[in-house]
């Protein structure tokens, strides 16, 4: 793809005013294209997921079965999404608490929940929102 | 109100023997936590251990383990659910297998007061949320009523 850098070297002495309008035309150009072709992909994860996660609820909304609630096919379906999923489902979890840990300890593999703190839903929430600050680096956030 | 339908639908019963809703829904604690007297955390013996179980407690989704957890709070099984001045009573619900599904405790009325899982609670008749949803009361306990400070 042409860069700035490879028209500047061609026009020789580049005034500065025009080669920063330039280049920043260039790179946001870039970004939009980039966007483009992931969107569409995001998107399509973002549906899937909404509509998992609104007949989960629909349908797991007077269980009280840990067990029952998270082996719920919608929810399945949603860990088997993998590490993609990470980034609704803490999005989800920052908006409103729901029973999302069994989903993030078998996608990551990780529990950064102390025992003390089990079932302790707003703590437990809290708790895996900052292991995701310090963690989605990882998975590509 | 949309909520009173959603609930009579899952619950059929409710409607004929009568409910009140008697709180805003919540995921902060779930029925058996609410029986037991504790909003600050969810109860249910899950493999994945990301609920609270009592310590000693077999981590095991039979009756006799729930029966155990309210063992651990001083609850002995009885057979009536009548109330009774000077004791407080719980019951769990178990489904056609045997499986505990939910539980309920009873308030100085003599209703008994229930937490719909990840909704509301509400003030009901023992029999109003049998059904297909939470199968049947499979033991009833009571306990000393604690005395008010």
């Amino acid at each position: 793809m042409l860069t700035a850098e490879d028209v500047k070297a061609v026009v020789g002495s580049f005034p500065e005013k025009e080669y920063l309008s330039l280049r920043n035309w260039l790179l946001e150009r870039d970004w939009k294209l980039r966007n483009k072709a992931t969107g569409s992909a995001t998107g399509k994860r973002s549906a899937r997921f909404c509509k998992l996660k609104e007949k989960w609820e629909k349908e797991t909304l007077f269980l009280s079965s840990t067990s029952e609630i998270c082996m719920h096919p919608a929810y399945q379906g949603i860990i088997g999404m993998g590490p993609a999923v990470l980034p609704f489902i803490m999005r989800e979890m920052a908006e409103k608490p729901a029973l999302w840990f069994w989903a993030l300890k078998a996608i990551t593999g990780e529990d950064p929940v102390p025992e003390s703190e089990r079932g302790k839903t707003a703590k437990m929430t809290e708790i895996w929102l900052y292991w995701w600050s310090d963690n989605k680096h990882k998975y590509g956030v | 109100m949309m909520i009173r339908r959603i609930i009579e639908a899952a619950f059929p019963d409710l409607r004929i023997s009568g409910y009140r809703v008697t709180s805003p829904d919540t995921v902060g604690y779930n029925c058996v936590a609410w029986a037991a007297g504790d909003t600050s955390r969810w109860w249910w013996p899950d493999s994945l251990e990301t609920s609270y179980w009592p310590d000693d407690v077999q981590r095991s989704e039979t009756l006799e383990a729930f029966v155990r957890a309210f063992e651990t709070l001083s609850y002995t099984t009885c057979d009536a659910p009548e109330y009774e001045e000077g004791f407080e009573r719980i019951a769990i619900y178990v489904n056609a297998n045997g499986k505990p599904t939910h539980a309920v405790r009873q308030l100085p009325s003599g209703y008994w007061s229930s937490k719909l899982g990840q909704s509301y609670d509400i003030e009901h008749d023992l029999e109003g949320v049998s059904g297909s949803q939470y199968g049947s009361v499979g033991v009833i306990m009571k306990r000393l009523r604690k005395l008010q400070d």
